[in-house]
């Protein structure tokens, strides 16, 4: 192992890298948190409508040359109108029979829907992994000592941009505001006049739309393959837990911290390691902080 | 015609009967209360009025009746209703809450003037405008969900307990408000446990006992039947 002033060298510069990464996972947990905060259901299919949205974001880049960055003018739309379809078809039908206020029965079918679509994706793009070769892929930036992948820096970008454009959306616009109003109660909510079905329904194909932000970011540096979104999904869930379920900056903030997590044990041991301390970060808040860091409480 | 006209409404959670064959009717320029002790079904009354519970019999408001009309879709029919404990969305701002009592696209127009409207009825809200919700004391609460119900710009007012942990001050407060709210025009309904304090305040009264209809008239007519002290025995007359 170096020593002294090398070592700190190489923490920092894991910390950088699983900084970098941090913004996508702080992206999934973004929608993981925007369903969770609205009607109250994990969904399961978080981590598989991401597939979905890399499978759609190679496929457009395979196929037409598009680069990766480009490709959510075209998936952003289709993924808002598959989330608005799945919560208006699937989940609203399985809500509105359930009387608990965190309903189990959307959990199980979400988690249903998330093994359908990843096996029709075996099925349809075989398991091969596939990778998309751009300018961005393997281009870096020197900051004195320290290399910063380049498409990892977008990445974080995005995120950063996304969580900007979603909290200005939530909190200026009357569409936003009822969102957040039918997650904090949903009866008053109906009172004045807001059908809590339709914001669902924002909410769910919002929350899928991010995705498609995700898939962009992750094309150039990651593989797309039909298991891509159950690892991301074990991160998201840590990453909710970290910052605090419902909580948009928590979500951020919770996907930088898991990064660099990962990024700085990774140096130290190998890549599985990370891995079991990160679940260990997870079981430990759980004991301790329930509500997680930025958590609210609840009534 | 009376402006609300609830006729053998009879309302089931499960098993329990929490309301059985109870009419009521509330004229336009009315302040009207329904007293009764906890588990009276006062509250069920309200909430079967607004949708948020279903029952059986008749809710008609201007003539036109309730019934399969979602709750979401009462607003634009002039029906407001504060619920029980005020219930405002904690973790938005007093502004916030009150925008959002002015949601419905119809309404939006008229938002800003809505809102300087509502600001002149309860001035402190002016100053709270961008504290947390949850930040704010009880009677200021009380003073949003009101405000934020008036943002509606409804024809009839429901407020389910709108005294309940109040300070005396605050009880009269609120009271003032409401006869206020009462002279722009808006017809008002109201729980109440004590008997002093709701039909010092209404025209006429209702008095429930165990989901029925034990008792009703003018205030002044209540006040003074022998009745109403019999139902009456043993509660707070506060």
């Amino acid at each position: 192992m170096p020593g002294g002033g090398a070592m700190t060298e190489l923490v920092i510069q894991g910390a950088l890298s699983g900084l970098l990464i941090g913004g996508v996972y702080g992206l999934i947990a973004l929608g993981l948190n925007l369903v969770f905060g609205t009607m109250r259901v994990v969904n399961f299919a978080q981590g598989t409508l991401l597939m979905v949205a890399m499978f759609m974001s190679y496929w457009l880049t395979a196929k037409t040359g598009l680069h990766p960055y480009l490709t959510p003018l075209l998936t952003l739309p289709a993924l808002f109108g598959l989330g608005y379809l799945i919560q208006l078809w699937l989940v609203s039908p399985l809500l509105a029979r359930e009387k608990a206020r965190e309903p189990m029965s959307v959990l199980l079918m979400t988690l249903g829907l998330s093994l359908v679509l990843e096996n029709s994706a075996l099925m349809a793009f075989s398991a091969d992994y596939k990778t998309v070769q751009v300018g961005q892929t393997n281009a870096v930036w020197f900051i004195g000592d320290y290399i910063i992948s380049i498409a990892r820096f977008w990445g974080l970008l995005a995120m950063a941009s996304t969580v900007a454009l979603l909290w200005a959306f939530l909190t200026r616009t009357d569409l936003g505001r009822a969102i957040r109003a039918v997650g904090q109660d949903r009866q008053v909510a109906r009172l004045l006049g807001i059908d809590d079905r339709v914001i669902y329904n924002f909410a769910f194909g919002i929350s899928t739309a991010i995705m498609g932000i995700a898939a962009a970011a992750l094309l150039p540096f990651y593989y797309t393959h039909p298991a891509v979104g159950t690892t991301f999904l074990l991160k998201a869930f840590v990453i909710v837990v970290l910052g605090g379920l419902g909580s948009m900056p928590g979500a951020a903030l919770g996907g930088l911290a898991v990064g660099v997590i990962e990024g700085v044990v990774g140096i130290f041991t190998e890549a599985a390691m990370a891995q079991i301390v990160l679940f260990a970060v997870f079981v430990t808040m759980l004991f301790f902080r329930p509500a997680g860091l930025l958590g609210v409480e609840r009534k | 015609m009376p402006l609300l006209c609830v006729s053998k409404l009879t309302v089931h959670y499960g098993g329990y009967l929490a309301l059985r064959d109870v009419s009521i009717e509330v004229r336009q320029g009315e302040i009207v209360c329904v007293m009764g002790a906890n588990g009276s079904g006062k509250s069920t009354l309200l909430n079967a009025i607004s949708g948020l519970v279903e029952g059986q019999g008749g809710v008609v408001l201007e003539g036109r009746s309730l019934q399969g009309i979602p709750t979401h879709e009462r607003l634009a029919l002039g029906l407001a209703h504060v619920l029980e404990r005020r219930r405002l969305f904690p973790y938005l701002t007093v502004l916030e809450n009150l925008q959002l009592g002015a949601y419905l696209p119809t309404l939006r127009g008229a938002r800003a003037q809505a809102l300087e409207r509502v600001e002149s009825l309860f001035p402190i809200l002016r100053e709270r405008r961008h504290q947390l919700a949850q930040s704010l004391s009880g009677g200021e609460q009380q003073q949003v969900a009101i405000a934020r119900a008036m943002m509606g710009n409804p024809r009839f007012l429901m407020l389910d307990e709108p005294f309940l942990g109040l300070s005396p001050y605050m009880v009269e407060e609120i009271s003032l408000v409401i006869r206020a709210v009462n002279q722009e025009g808006v017809t008002v309904l109201f729980n109440e446990q004590s008997v002093q304090l709701s039909l010092g305040l209404s025209h006429r009264g209702y008095i429930l006992e165990s989901g029925r209809l034990a008792l009703s008239g003018t205030s002044a007519g209540l006040l003074a039947d022998p009745r109403l002290h019999e139902i009456y025995m043993g509660l707070s007359y506060a």
